[in-house]
């Protein structure tokens, strides 16, 4: 009777033998893969903008935002957490509710939507497959020119996202080690985005040595080069993370553990340092890791929640001997990075709105500040919250105000 | 204490067909299955930090991911079970497989989940327990009259 009631629920629901697609899991619940390197690789606008004319040739689409179809509810609330992770690069939050579907693109054989926010007080993110990003507008002093992200192939890059900043770009190219070049689909986005987007996917015979691309170059619409990004070669795997965070090429022998302590819930948090070739110093705590050089300075302080504890973390200037934390009710600590880097539990009295973290304000040895970071505390998602305090975005998600 | 990426991204892809004929058999369509397990890994991932370490991990997320999976269920306006077109009729009444769909819908709801979890899922009575939030010893008992409802619909052939 066994075998009879074992074969009825088998056929009742045949199994499943399905493709894993953790990726979209982690694109679901807005976290970056890790194991594959996303490269982010914009940078700052040099280069004063140059206002098209309203009898300008272009080659390429323009989306009415207004007209573009409102992106879904889950798509938005990825948008709420895009702004609660970016509140300290970025600054303002996004308006969700505006949050459009402008376009779709291929990848790995599917069309994939591109969605686009504006940000309250200008500026606007977007999304594509597994990569988000956020930008400023032209207007806006630190407009990037071309925002570019890209994930790992075979050989170069497998696929790559960009935004444009600047409105000069009229066109974009794509450029292979052989020399040829291809012409990546590209739209502009209508106010209040006024930015242009494309999204490519690598085809797999240009993901080996010598074919593989190498550069995306920007044209005005006289045809003039006005942008040139070359991309980063291929992943050496030596780089990727090992399993405690640390990039697998760092010396663990000379590995220095700079904090380690327990936070008010008795959660352990460590950051440890190894050091790694070209001069690199890498990192790893317990949401993460990266690697300082010369080349590549250390970021400002980022406030990272989303769990039971809020920390500042990672580095700081090699100038910097204090740094303070100044919140919403008057409250300010003072702490002290070790060697560059800063790991930080802010205490849970600190959680609710008023009483946030709003500024960090870093000083050298003489007391002279260094720097001072505008923090963003009402971003949602950041602090924990009770259940009752949770806002509902539907689909059962909530977030935290 | 909490729940690792790499340790749910691990029972995702070793247990993800388990998970999903579970959701299916809860749902009643496949394709929606397919939805509202990744839905529930992703509550997973973001509710990561939320696992203490009381039980096993998988237990954890087995119970976000049917708890997601029921949310889905209360939401759609399909019935549960409707994976199959009904058996197409004969003189001797219904067919096996449309007897047995009729019994699990008369069992309760928790009945329903213990067998699913049990046999689609192979999961054992701990993990069950900590998935619906009940006494491992409930979960013998519920299996147990569930399994007898069930065999008894499989017996008795109308006529």
């Amino acid at each position: 009777m066994t075998e009879a009631l074992d074969r009825a629920l088998d056929e009742l629901v045949p199994p499943y033998a399905e493709p894993r697609r953790w990726d979209e899991v982690l694109q679901q619940a807005s976290v970056r893969p890790h194991r594959r390197r996303v490269l982010v690789l914009a940078f700052a606008a040099g280069l004063a903008a140059i206002v098209i004319g309203a009898g300008g040739v272009f080659h390429r689409d323009v989306v009415d935002f207004f007209s573009a179809e409102p992106a879904p509810e889950p798509i938005r609330i990825d948008f709420a957490k895009m702004g609660a992770r970016t509140n300290m690069t970025v600054g303002p939050g996004h308006d969700m509710a505006e949050a459009r579907e402008v376009a779709k693109f291929p990848v790995d054989g599917e069309l994939r939507p591109l969605w686009v926010a504006p940000m309250e007080n200008g500026g606007f993110c977007y999304r594509w497959h597994t990569y988000g990003s956020c930008g400023r507008m032209p207007h806006q002093g630190d407009a990037v020119k071309l925002g570019l992200g890209g994930q790992d192939g075979s050989y170069g890059l497998n696929w790559l996202a960009a935004h444009v900043g600047d409105p000069a770009i009229q066109r974009l190219e794509l450029e292979y080690a052989d020399g040829e070049r291809v012409e990546l689909p590209f739209l502009r986005v209508s106010s209040p985005i006024d930015a242009g987007f494309t999204a490519f996917q690598v085809p797999a015979e240009r993901q080996r040595e010598g074919r593989q691309a190498v550069a995306v170059i920007g044209f005005d619409d006289e045809g003039k080069e006005v942008e040139r990004r070359v991309l980063p070669g291929p992943t050496d795997p030596r780089w990727e993370a090992g399993a405690d965070g640390l990039p697998r090429i760092a010396d663990r022998s000379k590995q220095r553990t700079l904090f380690d302590f327990r936070d008010e819930l008795g959660e352990r948090w460590t950051l440890v340092v190894a050091p790694a070739p070209e001069q690199k110093l890498c990192y790893a705590y317990d949401r993460g890791g990266g690697c300082v050089s010369p080349q590549f300075p250390a970021t400002p302080l980022s406030v990272q929640g989303g769990g039971k504890t809020v920390i500042v973390c990672c580095t700081v200037a090699e100038s910097v001997a204090k740094v303070e934390l100044r919140f919403q009710d008057g409250d300010r600590i003072e702490v002290e990075p070790v060697d560059g880097f800063l790991l930080y539990a802010i205490p849970s009295e600190h959680y609710p709105q008023g009483k946030r973290l709003e500024a960090i304000v870093s000083r050298d040895a003489s007391g002279r500040e260094v720097e001072r970071v505008k923090v963003k505390a009402d971003n949602p998602g950041v602090y924990p919250c009770k259940r009752s305090e949770e806002l509902e975005f539907g689909y059962g998600q909530t977030i935290c105000p | 204490m909490s729940a690792s990426l790499e340790e749910i991204e691990e029972l995702y892809r070793r247990d993800l067909d388990r998970f999903l004929r579970v959701a299916a058999a809860i749902l009643g369509d496949r394709e929606a299955a397919r939805d509202a397990v990744h839905e529930g890994f992703a509550v997973a991932v973001h509710k990561r930090g939320s696992y203490y370490g009381r039980g096993p991990l998988a237990g954890w997320v087995w119970r976000v991911v049917v708890n997601t999976v029921r949310n889905h269920k209360r939401r759609r306006v399909p019935e549960l079970l409707e994976l199959r077109e009904p058996a197409a009729p004969s003189n001797n009444g219904p067919g096996e497989g449309e007897r047995l769909r009729l019994a699990l819908l008369a069992l309760t709801e928790r009945q329903r989940l213990v067998v699913f979890l049990h046999y689609y899922a192979d999961l054992d009575y701990r993990t069950i327990a900590m998935t619906l939030g009940i006494q491992e010893g409930t979960v013998g008992a519920t299996l147990n009259a569930a399994r007898a409802a069930l065999r008894s619909s499989l017996t008795e052939v109308p006529t």
